[in-house]
């Protein structure tokens, strides 16, 4: 009722501005709903566990028996997966409507998920894994062998009530955000990749811009060396970003880390190849002018009153900077780093250039001195999303995973942004009172 | 115009001098502030400074403890004398300036900080480190401004969350803290309501028992209130001196008498 | 009037008022001459029509008082004037009371002619007591025109010119006391007169205080219990 009235009051009000706003505000959530929606339901597609049909039809006069899952079907043709035996990827058919004799979903079905990604489907009434196994050798093609260890899941997937669908589903998906490429298609060493880009790249542009700010906003005033610096920013942030990814691999690759190369007399190449430093230095430099545009406007809403407070207490100019400008700016800091996150966590073109690869052998992280390892190349959520969707042996499935690796980009981006702004809300609120 | 033009002569024979301009002269990039300002402030006295608006006179508070240093394209000619030292001749480097003539300015400007933080921030600029010594230079600033008894059960809360009149006084106990000979002070109660405006008042008076006090105000009864001396500023120029007193009953030049009384000028000074 | 500038404040309002202080403090002042002079016409006609006049418009006086003193205190509460126009109020409240106490004596001089009664001392008595009063009528006008052009020499001058009617006042007394020697059943009406000539120095010497106000208010200088009537000295030194 109350709600009710209220809307008649906010109808009654003839606010054009009000009702334009509203409309794009809605507008722009329900841009952001569809979104998510059809990442979810692509991304859901490579962890649902698929029911498994027995299919019998002709093929040249013979009659064939198949249990397969169905991918993709239409008037003419169904496109079916069948047990790869061998490799992923390998177990795909077509068959064509007129040749179906009878499609059946048996209870019986057995699905075995290996931890490569490999599905194997035979039919079995057993109850333990081990007679299962034994009926599954007596199916499978000669020469066929398998280790029981080496399973995401056996399960009769026929006979699954929907809970247990989903407990399959955040199974394998957690084991694709947990594991790594060689076991199949896991994307850990692309996401413990992409978040220590992320973090290394502000860890480097943070000081930097924010002492490039200070510069323009404490120190060069009006001069024309400040003016030719903001145009210079204000032109680099319109540059697209594969050309930092060329820039990036001129200086720092070849350039810097050539020459390094050669001052250490490596024999073989490690900082002349692209690697996690040179791709966040690549970064920085892309994220500067944001951070820098962001930051020095956070100064400029610094009181005045304050800078000529701490002065007139006796304080030097890098005090006053130091105990009372940036602590104050403080949001503003955090509201750039959260802007040059944001746009730095979904480029993916530039890091092809200067370190990103499809497969790397070690983390850029490990328990080895000195733990974060500079020069090795990495792997990178983006990079991956590119080479599931375009380079995937394993079309439909590698697909799904593509959206599934773009969904947790997009998780990883939300999350840090969410931290950072949760500290900010955190210091505002501490200064909210100060009015500027 | 020189210091005898401004003043009645022996006005201030026999007075130690805090702070003294002569011949003053400021130019900002595009305009003149102050001409040949000569202006005597009275140790341990209270002076107010007053006069319309644009006249100079934060530009004048400004040159005796250097803030217009920081101010691009600002000169100033003349000399400036804090008891008797040259400000401006390079032997008082303006932080040690800034620690002997500290300042209070009309928007209350507490940092976003504790109470305590607030008020230690020059002692801890000018290295006093010991906890202890701290806390009784904090608390005897609080007190000197007779709010240590509202805040003692909150020195840790945020600065902010004092009312105007308190967040000034709290300014005033953080420019005390340092011991300053002299106080500069710009409007500082233009933004307070009429009692913390009265407390304030109080506070001035009690201060010059120790300090010297300049008084920049628009409030002429406020002048007329707390001030031992009053010197009128009109564009830039320093026209008259004299005991508050005299300034507020008989002022010797009709630009003084016109603006303390609310006149218009149909002819305005140059 | 406006040697003051009194009429060039920013606020209007605060012009209109001092304006109409001043007036109404003039007003005050062309009664109190007025009564003053009705006074003195009835000693010299024996006219107790006039007496009756005087004494009935006591009363405009006194309320004239009140209303301009709570003017005054008005204007000292709500626009708490500075420099000249704090020095206009003072003034007026004191020349306020100066003047209210001159319409007292006018009052008790025409209850004096109605006393006396007829014929009495129609001689030299009269004549010079006329003349002290002519001196006093004309002390007073001449003071209130010093203030009302504020004109400050104006105002010494007259300020000067009390110690002729201090003179005749002396020589009327002496003249009273010998005739009181001379013909004592004569002694209750020499009394009732010397009161009169009592009455005409007292208005002088208010009128000196109006015109010490005067200077104050144009001047700045207080120049009361300075000796300055008695002196020749010029006034103090000129504002610039
Ligand atoms: N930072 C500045 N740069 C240029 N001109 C200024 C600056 N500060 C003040 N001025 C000018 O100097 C004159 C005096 O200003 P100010 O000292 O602030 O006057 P007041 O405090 O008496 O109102 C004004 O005309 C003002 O416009
Ligand atoms: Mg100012």
């Amino acid at each position: 009722m109350g709600l009710v009235l209220r809307l008649r009051r906010v109808t009654r009000r003839r606010d054009h501005g009000l009702w334009l706003a509203a409309g794009a505000v809605g507008l722009s959530l329900l841009a952001l709903l569809v979104i998510v929606c059809v990442l979810l339901r692509q991304a859901a597609l490579a962890f649902l566990p698929a029911p498994v049909a027995e299919l019998r039809w002709h093929s040249n006069g013979i009659e064939q028996v198949l249990l397969a899952a169905v991918v993709e079907q239409d008037a003419r043709e169904l496109i079916v997966r069948a047990s790869e035996w061998q490799r992923r990827g390998t177990g795909y058919q077509r068959i064509r409507r007129g040749d179906l004799v009878s499609l059946t979903w048996p209870a019986d079905v057995m699905t075995w998920r290996l931890r490569d990604g490999r599905e194997l489907h035979w039919r079995s009434a057993a109850t333990s894994v081990h007679e299962a196994y034994a009926a599954l050798l007596t199916q499978a093609p000669a020469g066929f062998s398998a280790d029981p260890a080496g399973q995401v899941d056996i399960v009769a997937v026929n006979q699954l009530s929907t809970a247990g669908v989903v407990r399959i589903a955040l199974q394998r998906a957690w084991l694709f955000v947990c594991s790594g490429p060689q076991a199949g298609a896991g994307v850990f060493p692309a996401l413990v990749g992409t978040v220590v880009l992320v973090l290394l790249m502000s860890v480097l542009v943070m000081p930097l811009g924010v002492l490039l700010a200070l510069w323009l906003h404490e120190y060069a005033g009006g001069r024309r060396s400040a003016r030719i610096l903001r145009a210079a920013m204000a032109n680099l942030a319109g540059v697209p970003a594969v050309i930092y990814g060329l820039f990036g691999l001129v200086l720092f690759v070849d350039g810097i880390g050539g020459g390094l190369d050669a001052l250490l007399a490596h024999k073989t190449p490690q900082w002349g190849g692209g690697g996690l430093l040179w791709s966040a230095l690549t970064l920085a430099l892309l994220t500067l002018p944001v951070v820098v545009v962001a930051t020095e406007e956070g100064l400029g809403r610094v009181p005045d009153g304050l800078r000529q407070a701490a002065l007139a207490l006796g304080a030097t100019r890098a005090e006053t900077l130091w105990h009372v400008v940036l602590p104050v700016a403080r949001p503003a800091l955090l509201t750039a780093l959260i802007l040059a996150i944001a746009r730095a966590a979904g480029e993916v073109a530039p890091l092809m250039l200067v370190g990103a690869v499809k497969y790397a052998p070690a983390l850029p992280v490990d328990a080895e001195f000195p733990y974060l390892h500079l020069s090795r190349q990495f792997m990178h959520l983006g990079q991956s999303v590119y080479d599931l969707a375009l380079t995937g042996s394993d079309a439909p499935r590698d697909t799904a995973q593509a959206y599934a690796a773009a969904l947790l980009l997009l998780v990883v981006v939300v999350g840090l942004n969410a931290a950072a702004i949760s500290v900010r809300n955190r210091l505002r609120e501490r200064t909210r009172e100060l009015s500027t | 115009m020189s210091a005898v033009e401004v003043m009645p002569a022996q006005l201030l024979a026999g007075l130690e001098l805090a702070l003294q301009a002569r011949g003053l002269s400021l130019d900002y990039a595009d305009r003149r502030a102050l001409d040949s300002v000569h202006l005597q402030v009275p140790s341990r006295r209270v002076t107010a400074l007053i006069g319309p608006s644009g006249c100079g006179k934060s530009s004048l508070l400004r040159c005796f403890n250097r803030l217009n240093d920081e101010i691009a394209g600002c000169r100033v000619g003349g000399e400036i004398l804090l008891f008797g030292d040259d400000v401006y001749a390079g032997a008082i480097a303006p932080p040690e300036l800034r620690r002997r003539v500290g300042m209070v300015f009309q928007k209350p400007n507490p940092f976003p900080q504790s109470i305590v933080d607030n008020v230690a921030f020059g002692l801890r600029l000018a290295g006093i480190r010991s906890r202890l010594e701290l806390d009784d230079r904090v608390e005897a600033a609080l007190r000197a401004t007779g709010l240590w008894h509202e805040v003692r059960d909150r020195l840790a809360a945020s600065a902010l969350q004092l009312s105007a009149g308190q967040q000034q006084r709290l300014v005033i106990a953080r420019a005390l803290a340092v011991e300053p000979e002299v106080l500069l002070m710009d409007e500082p109660a233009s933004m307070l309501d009429p009692i913390s405006t009265l407390r304030f008042e109080e506070l001035v008076v009690a201060l010059r028992e120790r300090y010297s006090v300049l008084l920049v105000t628009h409030n002429m009864q406020q002048a007329a209130r707390v001030a031992d001396y009053t010197a009128f500023l009109h564009a830039g120029r320093l026209l008259e001196f004299d005991t508050t007193d005299h300034i507020f009953t008989n002022p010797r030049l009709r630009e003084t008498e016109d603006y303390i009384t609310g006149r218009m000028r149909e002819t305005p000074l140059r | 009037m406006d040697r003051l500038h009194l009429g060039q404040h920013i606020s209007q309002q605060f012009n209109t008022e001092l304006a109409a202080l001043t007036k109404q403090v003039l007003a005050m002042g062309g009664l109190v001459e007025a009564q003053l002079a009705t006074a003195l016409e009835a000693h010299a006609a024996r006219d107790l029509r006039q007496v009756a006049h005087v004494v009935a418009r006591e009363s405009e006086v006194n309320a004239a008082e009140l209303e301009i003193d709570a003017r005054c205190t008005q204007i000292l509460a709500r626009r708490q004037p500075a420099a000249s126009d704090l020095r206009l109020v003072l003034a007026v409240v004191r020349m306020v009371t100066n003047l209210e106490r001159i319409g007292d004596e006018a009052e008790r001089i025409a209850r004096i002619a109605e006393k006396l009664g007829n014929g009495e001392f129609a001689e030299h008595y009269g004549v010079k007591l006329a003349q002290m009063g002519s001196l006093v009528r004309d002390q007073l006008r001449g003071t209130l025109d010093a203030f009302a052009r504020m004109d400050e020499t104006s105002a010494l001058d007259w300020l000067r010119r009390d110690r002729e009617v201090d003179l005749l006042y002396k020589e009327l007394t002496r003249l009273l006391v010998e005739l009181m020697q001379r013909e004592s059943e004569r002694v209750p009406a020499a009394l009732e007169l010397l009161w009169c000539a009592r009455a005409l120095e007292r208005i002088g010497d208010r009128c000196k205080n109006i015109g010490e106000q005067v200077i104050y208010l144009v001047r700045g200088k207080d120049v009361r219990h300075t000796g300055l009537s008695r002196s020749a000295a010029p006034l103090p030194d000129a504002k610039s």
